[in-house]
């Protein structure tokens, strides 16, 4: 008699149990919501299952005084949550009283209400931490963009491009006026060595007049002393009378012969000059220059090596650049995407968010119905509660389609 | 000169989120982390070509904020979009009825997003 006058009234249990219905058709209807809620939802679902068909039992007449056949009503709440809804409850020791039914259904509640609380604070902790991780992505996101705007707009606002074309042609003018410059150098050269040519001509010229001079000079010396010599035999046919002149003679003919060698020298000294101009003409035009001239062709070479290198620096430069910028170009769409998913720790934010609100009504609810079965017997307005649970919540994520407008709707 | 968008939002991943958007595209950006914030911004003279904002943020929703918005002088015609998470009939209607321009379900692709602000500001 005692459990008939604790039980709640038929027209009670119906909607108690449609409750919980409620509440698992609504925890499970969200998809991705992780395994706490998945469980909560099972235990729930198998909570519900288990004391709706005892409650039927008792109600149709099948109640029994079998104490292992009412719900534990163990004192520590704890011991409660280890045994699993649906499950058999242990024999209990012979000679102890079952605990009154409402009282253990209260500790049920209990139960429920710190799963739904624990649940609730994890998903708490769930949006917290990917709040943190979104935010610490975007600022990651955010720093490699701004490092990539960086960089293009210092290659845009330094010309890299244009500088490079420049360098090019500079480059070329350069190359042109050096192979120019040599190449007068070089024909300057060359009307040096004609000039030399020329000049060396003329000095042989003038040694061979002067050496006709001299030999002109050591003629007259010949004849000079070829006429000292005939004084000298008319002097002496003079006899007495002709020693003075005999005496001009002798010296007439050593004034001729001192002319004679005198002449032989200058032309042996011209014949040495004009040997040593040639000498150092030759030297000068056949070593000298031609050795100028090879190491100028030396120097032009490696202008014009420099000159290629350069260029295939800078066309390898160029085509970097190019390649940065085209590159800079393709990684921005990624990022502006990656930009955009981020929204998906929004979305799932705020589902979690809703689904903490779902957790407080279950809480009020169960506290209501724990109140109902210890004392006031009223039950929660159950179309209000099961609105909650069935209440639409934010869209759940979608698969985000590049250039879709789908999710746009302009009124 | 680029046209300047407002982004309203209570979560700042929202919002750098969308301002990476809107700066990659060329456009300006001026946040608010909220309806008060951005109705003081508002009311201090800037002009915004366009405004998105969010529904759900605390005190003052989007759909509020859209009410007072079309209060002040220069914004009435002004666009405005909201960014939500929310796709039910009801709360379309009701943000229509306040004054919104339309309604984007989040995640809203970038390329989708800028297309739509273009359309709604020439030149932007």
């Amino acid at each position: 008699m005692r459990r008939e006058a604790i039980l709640p009234p038929p027209e009670r249990i119906a909607p108690l149990a449609a409750g919980f219905s409620a509440l698992v058709v609504g925890a499970a209807g969200l998809p991705t919501l992780g395994l706490t809620p998945a469980l909560l939802a099972i235990a729930a679902a198998g909570f519900a299952t288990t004391w709706l068909a005892s409650t039927a039992t008792r109600l149709s007449g099948g109640r029994t005084d079998d104490p292992a056949s009412a719900p534990a009503a163990d004192d520590d709440v704890h011991e409660q949550t280890e045994t699993k809804a649906g499950e058999e409850e242990p024999d209990r020791p012979s000679g102890t009283e079952p605990p009154p039914f409402n009282h253990a259904l209260t500790q049920h509640f209990g139960v429920y209400d710190q799963l739904f609380a624990r649940a609730s604070r994890d998903t708490a902790s769930v949006t917290s931490e990917t709040e943190a991780a979104a935010y610490n992505i975007m600022m990651s996101l955010r720093a490699v963009d701004i490092a990539m705007s960086d960089l293009l707009s210092f290659l845009d606002s330094s010309g890299s491009n244009t500088r490079v074309i420049e360098i090019v042609e500079e480059t070329d003018r350069q190359l042109v006026t050096n192979r120019n410059l040599i190449a007068a150098f070089l024909e300057s050269r060359d009307r040096d060595i004609e000039e030399c040519r020329v000049r060396l001509e003329d000095v042989e010229t003038a040694t061979d007049q002067l050496s006709g001079l001299v030999g002109g000079i050591r003629d007259i010396a010949r004849r000079t002393n070829l006429l000292a010599l005939n004084a000298a035999i008319e002097a002496a046919r003079a006899g007495e009378f002709g020693a003075g002149f005999g005496v001009v003679a002798s010296e007439v003919k050593q004034l001729s012969q001192a002319s004679d060698q005198a002449a032989t020298r200058i032309n042996e000294g011209l014949m040495t000059l004009r040997g040593s101009i040639r000498e150092n003409l030759t030297t000068l035009v056949s070593h000298r220059i031609a050795g100028e001239r090879v190491e100028l062709g030396k120097i032009s070479t490696a202008i014009s090596d420099l000159t290629e290198n350069m260029e295939r620096l800078i066309s390898h430069q160029r085509d970097t650049l190019v390649k940065v910028q085209d590159e800079s170009a393709r990684i921005a769409q990624p990022v502006v995407e990656l930009m955009a998913s981020i929204q998906f720790q929004d979305v799932t934010r705020q589902r979690l968010e809703h689904l903490e609100t779902i957790f407080a009504a279950a809480r009020h609810n169960l506290d209501a119905l724990g109140n109902a079965a210890q004392s006031t017997g009223e039950l929660p307005d159950l179309d209000e509660f099961a609105a909650v649970a069935n209440a639409d919540g934010p869209s759940p994520p979608r698969k985000l389609v590049v250039g879709g407008g789908d999710e746009i709707e302009l009124f | 000169m680029a046209a300047t968008i407002m982004i309203v939002d209570d979560s700042p991943t929202m919002l750098m989120s969308i301002e990476g958007i809107l700066t990659k595209a060329g456009l300006g950006v001026v946040k608010a982390a909220n309806g008060e914030q951005a109705l003081e911004t508002l009311k201090t003279g800037t002009k915004p070509s366009l405004v998105i904002t969010d529904l759900n943020m605390g005190a003052m929703d989007g759909i509020e904020l859209i009410r007072r918005v079309r209060k002040l002088p220069g914004l009435q015609f002004t666009p405005i979009l909201m960014l939500t998470t929310e796709s039910q009939q009801d709360k379309r209607n009701e943000a229509k009825s306040a004054g919104a321009t339309g309604w984007i379900v989040k995640p809203v692709d970038a390329t989708a997003l800028i297309k739509v602000i273009r359309q709604l500001v020439p030149g932007a």
